[in-house]
């Protein structure tokens, strides 16, 4: 699908970069006298899907706009860039980020989901892939004792709405 | 397609600072007591290679990206970024 898009074209740049650890709530103040903030620096970036680069491009176009208005009016002041904050506000952008908000802190209150529950998924992926004569019933008691050994009910039960309401 | 690291780094340009960014902070670590070495294979531009019992470090060539800063099982890279001015130029971003 891609192909034809990139057909004789050359690799310009080689590059790597780690991922913000943004969300509406680490956005900070998006302009002021002679500069804006976009993409990457201004914390856009959406944890769940693993998205920004389309924010850095989107807000990149309302800075933009926003330069040649400076230009036009010969006013590069805080008052003169605000409306940048507007644009970002009225795009998908602050909607998104806003959905999400919510996100990143339920990572960071279940630590479960980076240690025990990946290691739990993986003993119920072994029991039920493998092929060793044991009714499935049996297995799945074994998978739900093995999860219940490090999560009590309750904490299943958080975690399951906390992570319903951080999306 | 198949292009190799060496290739690929050569579209970038450096500016390199005598002193490294990178450290390892306890090497008899990295020969005694990690198996794994991720650091070699983790890294997109290639700076850790094992030569002879010894881990180096060719801080040159480094993307910035951290990768081995999270990768290292032990924690044993001690990570910042390159004096200011120093370090990858991006031409486009």
């Amino acid at each position: 699908m891609t192909a034809p898009l990139i057909k004789e074209g050359k690799p310009g740049e080689y590059m790597a970069h780690w991922l913000a650890e943004g969300g509406y709530d680490q956005i900070p103040g998006l302009y002021g006298d002679g500069y804006l903030i976009a993409g990457d620096s201004a914390m856009l970036f959406n944890t769940l899907h693993r998205e920004g680069s389309n924010m850095a491009m989107v807000s990149g176009i309302f800075a933009a706009e926003t330069i040649i208005e400076a230009i036009m009016k010969n006013d590069f002041s805080r008052a003169s860039l605000k409306n940048y904050e507007s644009r970002l506000r009225n795009s998908f952008i602050c909607d998104d980020l806003k959905k999400y908000r919510r996100f990143n802190p339920f990572l960071e209150n279940h630590p479960e989901i980076f240690t025990t529950l990946p290691d739990a998924l993986g003993f119920a992926a072994r029991e039920m892939l493998t092929v060793d004569g044991v009714p499935k019933k049996s297995k799945q008691k074994k998978i739900w004792k093995n999860l219940r050994k490090h999560h009590s009910l309750s904490a299943l039960l958080r975690l399951i709405w906390d992570g319903y309401r951080s999306v | 397609m198949g292009a190799s690291i060496e290739d690929k780094l050569f579209l970038d340009r450096f500016r390199v600072d005598e002193a490294a960014h990178l450290k390892i902070k306890d090497r008899a670590v990295c020969i005694d007591d990690c198996e794994q070495q991720p650091c070699l294979y983790v890294c997109p531009a290639n700076v850790y290679r094992l030569e002879q019992n010894r881990i180096s470090i060719n801080y040159e060539g480094c993307l910035e990206c951290g990768s081995c800063r999270i990768g290292c099982p032990h924690l044993n890279i001690e990570w910042r970024f390159p004096t200011g001015g120093y370090g990858i130029r991006h031409k486009f971003g």
